[in-house]
């Protein structure tokens, strides 16, 4: 088993755009106090990113056309919100998502 | 950081393994469709094994994987991931001031290993006002690096017998991790303020939407997620 050149240049490029972003603000922040603003704002971010990312894997989208819900999707939201807002539980609500989803599949 | 300040739960290495534990079995969910996938997308297991442990981040593994069956160039590729992954970045700006006493290579260390996943368990921890140490976010941040790479070779092993880890509802496991992890930071920012935290979800959600139809949805997250920085931000004196 070996790795194919161009995968490999393909593997090494996207690490180096993946790690950098990952790790200059923890380089630079050792450096330099980012501004009070920045930080507040910077707040909302865990809440902001969290429910975009949620909503990310629910739509279809392509440029140019309005997102379109995938409804298997979205079916199987609905046990596993409720999952997690009643037992809190993340172990848990992804089972329960997992379940509903092979469910949802196997019908529709 | 001193090790007597931290709270019981958030001290040792162990600590940050067992907050890791409610995400592992997501990880292993993703990671071992990621395996799948990778292998049917004419992957061998030393190329995904290696992806996963070198670019380690969920979703621009996938999107890979469709690049590499479509025949796109490396430059193709590596820009897609970059702006796939480009989120990494807000999310480092706001973990990386609470890591500022430790050293430089402790800072690059937590920065490297850092994903949607820790980061939200992170968050939830600063959001309970917790006090946690070094090792704590090490110990979740390498476990969560080891059942990544684990699950990937799992998935790997057996993606010559299964062509379609969907019929198993495997992806699924992405959007119910996510799911999971939002509504335990959202009720904890409810109890802060529920105005605010409100105002932040719903201009999030709308921007999102209207994003989608004129970027790629990666770039899509990154300007509503900063939409939604600045509706908190702004609101932030007025409680």
């Amino acid at each position: 088993m070996t790795v194919s050149k161009s995968i490999l240049l393909i593997l090494i490029g996207s690490a180096l755009v993946t790690w950098i972003p990952r790790v200059t603000p923890f380089i630079l922040g050792k450096m330099v106090k980012f501004p009070a603003i920045v930080t507040r704002f910077l707040e909302y971010l865990p809440l902001s990113i969290l429910f975009a990312l949620l909503l990310e894997t629910v739509f279809n989208a392509k440029t140019g056309h309005l997102a379109v819900p995938k409804w298997d999707i979205v079916i199987a939201l609905i046990p596993t919100v409720i999952t997690a807002v009643w037992l809190k539980d993340l172990m848990k609500t992804v089972v329960v998502g997992i379940v509903a989803m092979a469910l949802v599949r196997l019908v529709m | 950081m001193k090790e007597i300040d931290t709270d019981t739960g958030y001290t040792t290495f162990r600590d940050g393994v067992k907050s890791c534990l409610p995400t592992v079995l997501g990880y292993l969910g993703i990671g071992f469709s990621f395996g799948i996938v990778g292998i049917n997308s004419h992957l061998n297991l030393l190329e995904i094994t290696l992806m996963s442990a070198i670019v380690y981040g969920g979703s621009s593994q996938f999107v890979m994987c469709g690049l590499l069956l479509a025949n796109t160039s490396i430059t193709g590729i590596v820009m897609t991931v970059f702006l796939v992954n480009l989120r990494h970045l807000l999310m480092s700006m706001t973990a990386s001031p609470h890591f500022r006493d430790e050293s430089l290579l402790k800072n690059i260390s937590v920065g490297s290993l850092l994903t949607d996943e820790s980061f939200a368990v992170f968050s939830t921890t600063v959001a309970q006002k917790k006090h946690f140490s070094l090792r704590w976010m090490e110990g979740l941040n390498v476990a969560a690096y080891i059942t990544w790479i684990v699950a990937t070779i799992l998935g790997g092993l057996v993606g010559n017998f299964i062509a379609n880890p969907e019929q198993f509802g495997l992806d699924f496991a992405l959007t119910a991790m996510f799911a999971g992890l939002f509504i335990t930071q959202f009720e904890w920012e409810l109890t802060k303020s529920q105005r605010k935290s409100i105002a932040v979800v719903i201009s999030v959600g709308l921007s999102l939407y209207i994003m989608l139809f004129f970027v790629s949805s990666s770039v899509a997250v990154i300007i509503s997620a900063l939409v939604g920085c600045f509706v908190g931000g702004i609101m932030h004196d007025s409680k």
